[in-house]
């Protein structure tokens, strides 16, 4: 019963937020906190309890709603609750000097944000799927325009409108699966995929390809993507670039492994990932204005991901489990900083970096970008590395190459910023950090070191993690045998 | 260390302590000890001791490793530590540039080592030749390009020195020792492991390494800079090993050069420091008359330079003795003269140190009052001293440890007889005879030169130089040896050297790189109408594209 838990607990805890203001100004806050720590407990739970865990929940197949918790999944809902609790105490600690207003609202969002992401990850129908892409989708583009700024209305109006076509082609694909074959389990999908007409497959890979392409940010759909950052508020970006975008490219991969044709439509995803990933940095070399900049290098790893997800590799998908759990710990760690420097959240210039004085702020930055850059002793090398060796096994040089210029030129402007950082010019007034924010970033910053370190700790259910998600006949059977 | 068992498949780690490896890790146990002496001149900040210490174990692993892996590993950290060690004195932007090479060369050392994984699926030495044979004809030549040019951006050669000369000068004076001594050897070790391990370059390797050593020559003779001066010098004497490592049997040569070169550059780097500290000046124009100040410095460096020009009775001269008859042995006589061209105009650079720090008219007023370095700057210096002089008596002192690495490598050995004499197929020398010859021959000169030394008035002012009639003031420069060297821009085929920089080169490709960025900065200003549109171009071309 545990996967319902998981998004149960947070759309309840969503809806019941009139009822926890009934309990004083802080009922909101603390209540959804403690369920976001519960769900990481049970999480942890499931991880140490249960070997080859599988959990399947059906309810009314075959069109109902099911379902599945395996060792992929857990990963996924793992990252998202323990990144989901790290931001609400963060939150916590933020909210004595700069509360959002009508925090009940901005909670609900949270809650469904949260609960929409691990919907995506854990269903296995695809008309679920559709919902909670919706879900997911209206409370990112509220949070982004939270701030009612024009900037911020800007971005949340360019998210719903590039949302709202990602979704057109998605429901068009759903549509032409359910005509076609008259269910939307994924698993009856995978069966009969194979005996559609050549042009419907075809045209369902492109319209899937698209509608997940706007979300998962792929060379020519993401150019939304930077707007959307510069305009919401750097502590949304963290969610963004954490939790929301992973949990798109989870699924996204999880359908393509399923059913979609392999063979040299792999071949063009590789090269698109690596192509998208050297637009973006080089787009990013010349900006100046922070919260773009992070943008862009978002852009760059997300692709990274893509291009390692789609090589449909053992090997290179545990890599990219790598990089997709130290891209989201890092990319938190740096934006809940700039929430830190910027207070007056105006000035996102990268010469703000020059007046940072915070030694502690400082240490942790330059922990997050080495890890960004993939360098050994962080967490980012052995993602990185692992993708790279796989494509190199498999002969894939083209994207290889591409590959690492990009995070050539990615080293380029992050070490620009690391040497603004450390640059002897005259400093503001001291930033001070209270000890419970040093808690988080230390905490954030440690795993980051520590899986870099000692990446045996996970390597292992990583692997399996890996294998469970490309194996799909066992998912299939699995989940035909239940019903 | 089969990494298999905790699901990281396929990945073996392996450190071994091989002779090589052995001689490699001394050198820098060695020269970390010597520039340990400096610290408590300079005022450092803690963390400057934690890089530095970091930066140390990750040498260790570079060559401890057994693995193209760890080496890897310990490459990228020693690139990253010395970023932080640099950016203590460094200017923005020439770390910057540091930073921007040393990344590329870990990079294409990263592509490198994966095409060799992908053959047979380990990365380890003993498995890389075979890897390297079952590549195909493209990979094995991007192999090799990509790994020369992981290595020429460590050592500098002519090309790709881009950021190494400007790195040393402007690094704080007790790095620059440990900079030039052992962080370029790193590449020397890539190198050997290279060639010994994976795939034999010979030909080709030499000629690089002799053009670079005379390149790099010349831009040395016309520095003003004694440190860019050095770190040109260091970029020649490197490309000495480089064109012995092009000879089939010249490894012996390239052992000897790279521990006299380690011990030498470690001596004027420090020496220099020494300078720079009591003076705080550190271009050639800006010194001089400093003999009767600081002598002991001076009879240090001396002996420095004998050795840098190789020039008996010192170990210089034992090393250069080596790789000139591996040149010959192999009979590449066009190298062997042009590397002889590059040591002789070599001359020119080396006398400048001397005299434009020692000898002459001081330039300055400042500098009168200037008194003998601190003894942390000299006791290091006598040391390696006692290093090189021990090394001219006994050249083959080290010749039974070289021979045990040769062994362990499947190479032919080197003669020994006794420790004074250094044999090679074409000649022998005893280094004892020499230095003794040389000694008694100086020693007389010196008793000549004391007994019939005319007393010389002693200058009270130091405007009191004839200067062709016309009273020379504070702008005039005092020292005979000013801008010597730029008379060496009238060749003209030195000229032509001289100024064709490939900063143009690198700086055409930043330039075209970043104005491509803004390019593609546009398509992300934010119109949506225009990224809808390519949204759907992009949709129509994977229809046209999947129905073919």
């Amino acid at each position: 019963m545990s996967s319902i838990l998981f998004i149960a607990l947070p759309l309840l805890f969503g809806f019941a937020t009139p009822i926890l203001n009934k309990f004083g100004k802080n009922g909101v806050v603390y209540g959804s906190t403690l369920m976001q720590m519960f769900l990481l407990y049970l999480a942890f739970d499931l991880l140490l309890n249960t070997g080859s865990h599988i959990e399947i929940i059906s309810i009314a197949p075959p069109l109902g709603i099911s379902f599945v918790l395996n060792k992929a999944s857990l990963f996924f809902v793992m990252l998202f609750t323990f990144l989901m609790t790290m931001f609400s105490l963060y939150y916590l600690t933020h909210r004595k000097t700069d509360a959002y207003k009508s925090e009940t609202k901005f909670f609900i969002l949270i809650n469904m944000l949260l609960a929409s992401s691990i919907g995506l990850v854990l269903s296995s129908d695809i008309f679920n799927i559709y919902v909670f892409f919706e879900i997911a989708g209206i409370s990112a583009y509220i949070l982004s325009a939270y701030k009612k700024t024009p900037s911020a209305l800007e971005a949340g109006l360019k998210y719903l409108l590039t949302g709202s076509i990602a979704s057109v082609f998605l429901v068009f694909a759903i549509v032409l699966i359910y005509i076609n074959i008259g269910s939307l389990n994924l698993a009856v999908i995978a069966q009969s995929f194979e005996t559609l007409p050549h042009n419907i497959k075809i045209l369902i890979s492109i319209l899937l390809l698209i509608g997940f392409g706007f979300k998962v940010e792929i060379f020519p759909l993401n150019f939304w993507v930077v707007d959307v950052y510069q305009g919401s508020s750097s502590l949304i970006n963290a969610l963004f670039s954490g939790i929301v975008v992973k949990a798109y490219l989870f699924v996204f991969f999880h359908i393509l492994y399923l059913f979609l044709p392999s063979g040299e439509f792999s071949l063009f995803l590789i090269y698109l990932g690596a192509i998208s990933m050297l637009v973006a940095e080089i787009s990013g070399l010349r900006q100046t204005n922070l919260k773009r900049l992070f943008a862009y290098s978002s852009l760059g790893q997300v692709a990274l991901i893509f291009t390692a997800f789609a090589m449909q590799n053992q090997n290179a998908i545990q890599g990219a489990l790598y990089i997709v759990l130290a891209h989201s710990i890092a990319k938190f760690i740096i934006f809940l900083a700039l929430v830190n420097i910027n207070k007056d959240h105006k000035n996102f210039h990268i010469n703000t970096l020059k007046e940072l004085n915070s030694p502690f702020l400082r240490a942790i930055l330059l922990i997050a970008m080495l890890s960004l850059l993939g360098l050994p002793l962080f967490a980012g090398f052995i993602g990185k590395f692992l993708v790279l060796k796989s494509l190199a096994v498999s002969g894939v040089l083209g994207a290889l190459v591409i590959i690492v210029i990009a995070s050539l030129l990615e080293a380029v402007y992050y070490f620009k910023l690391i040497g603004f950082m450390f640059s002897k010019s005259e400093k503001k007034e001291k930033l001070s950090i209270g000890i419970s924010q040093k808690i988080i970033f230390s905490l954030l910053a440690f795993l980051l070191i520590f899986v870099g370190i000692l990446p045996m700790i996970i390597s292992g259910f990583l692997f399996d993690g890996a294998g469970v998600l490309l194996d799909s006949t066992t998912y299939i059977n699995s989940l035909i045998g239940v019903q | 260390m089969d990494l298999s068992i905790y699901g990281l498949t396929e990945i073996i780690l392996s450190l071994k302590a091989t002779n090589l490896a052995n001689f490699f890790a001394m050198l820098i146990a060695f020269s970390f000890v010597i520039v340990t002496f400096l610290t408590k001149n300079y005022k450092l900040k803690k963390s400057f001791y934690a890089l530095f210490l970091l930066l140390t174990a990750s040498l260790f692993l570079i060559v401890y490793a057994n693995d193209y892996l760890l080496f890897f590993i310990g490459w990228e950290i020693m690139s990253i530590t010395t970023y932080f060690l640099l950016s203590f004195t460094l200017s923005k932007k020439t770390l910057h540039k540091y930073i921007i090479f040393a990344m590329a060369s870990a990079l294409s050392m990263f592509i490198a080592i994966l095409i060799l994984y992908s053959s047979n699926h380990s990365f380890l030495y003993a498995d890389a030749h075979q890897s390297f044979k079952a590549l195909g004809d493209i990979e094995e030549f991007i192999f090799i390009v990509l790994m020369l040019f992981t290595i020429f951006i460590k050592i500098g050669t002519i090309g790709f020195h881009y950021w190494l000369v400007d790195a040393y000068e402007e690094s704080q004076n007790l790095f620059t020792p440990f900079f030039s001594a052992v962080l370029s050897k790193m590449g020397i070790y890539a190198l050997i492991i290279l060639l010994t391990q994976v795939v034999d370059i010979t030909y080709p390797l030499a000629i690089i390494g002799v053009i670079t050593s005379i390149i790099a020559t010349f831009k040395a003779i016309q520095e003003d800079s004694i440190k860019r001066l050095l770190a040109y010098s260091s970029i020649a004497q490197l490309g000495y090993i480089v064109t012995v490592l092009g000879v089939y049997d010249g490894m012996g040569g390239a052992l000897y050069h790279s521990l006299i070169h380690t011990v030498v550059k470690l001596l004027l780097f420090i020496n220099i420091a020494g300078i720079i500290f009591v003076t705080g000046r550190s271009k050639f124009s800006e010194l001089g008359g400093l003999l009767y100040k600081t002598p002991q410095s001076f009879v240090l460096l001396l002996i420095g330079i004998i050795t840098l020009a190789g020039m008996p009775p010192l170990g210089g001269f034992s090393s250069k003795f080596m790789i000139y008859t591996s040149l010959m042995d192999a009979k590449y006589l066009l190298i062997l003269s042009a590397i002889m061209f590059s040591s002789a105009s070599a001359f020119l650079y080396i006398y400048k140190l001397i005299y434009g720090i020692y000898l002459g008219h001081p330039t300055n007023k400042k500098l009168e009052s200037v008194k003998e370095v601190p003894i942390s700057f000299l006791i290091p210096q006598y040391i390696l001293a006692i290093v090189l002089i021990a090394l001219g008596m006994f050249p083959a002192l080290v010749v039974p440890y070289f021979n045990t690495i040769l062994n362990e490598l499947n190479l032919k050995t080197i003669e020994f007889s006794n420790y004074a004499t250094l044999t090679t197929s074409f000649a022998e020398f005893n280094g004892l005879v020499i230095i003794s010859t040389f000694g008694a021959i100086f020693v007389v000169v010196l008793l000549v030169f004391v007994n019939l030394k005319t007393k010389v008035k002693d200058v009270k002012n130091r405007f009191d130089v004839a200067y062709c009639g016309e009273e020379p003031d504070e702008a005039t420069h005092l020292h005979y040896g000013y801008s010597m060297g730029k008379e060496l821009q009238r060749v003209g085929f030195i000229n032509t050297i001289l100024k064709n920089s490939v900063k143009y080169f690198y700086d055409y490709i930043a330039k075209q790189t970043l104005n491509f960025s803004d390019i593609l900065k546009k398509i992300y200003s934010g119109q949506l109408n225009i990224n809808f549109n390519i949204a759907i171009i992009f949709a129509i071309i994977l229809l046209w594209w999947s129905t073919k």
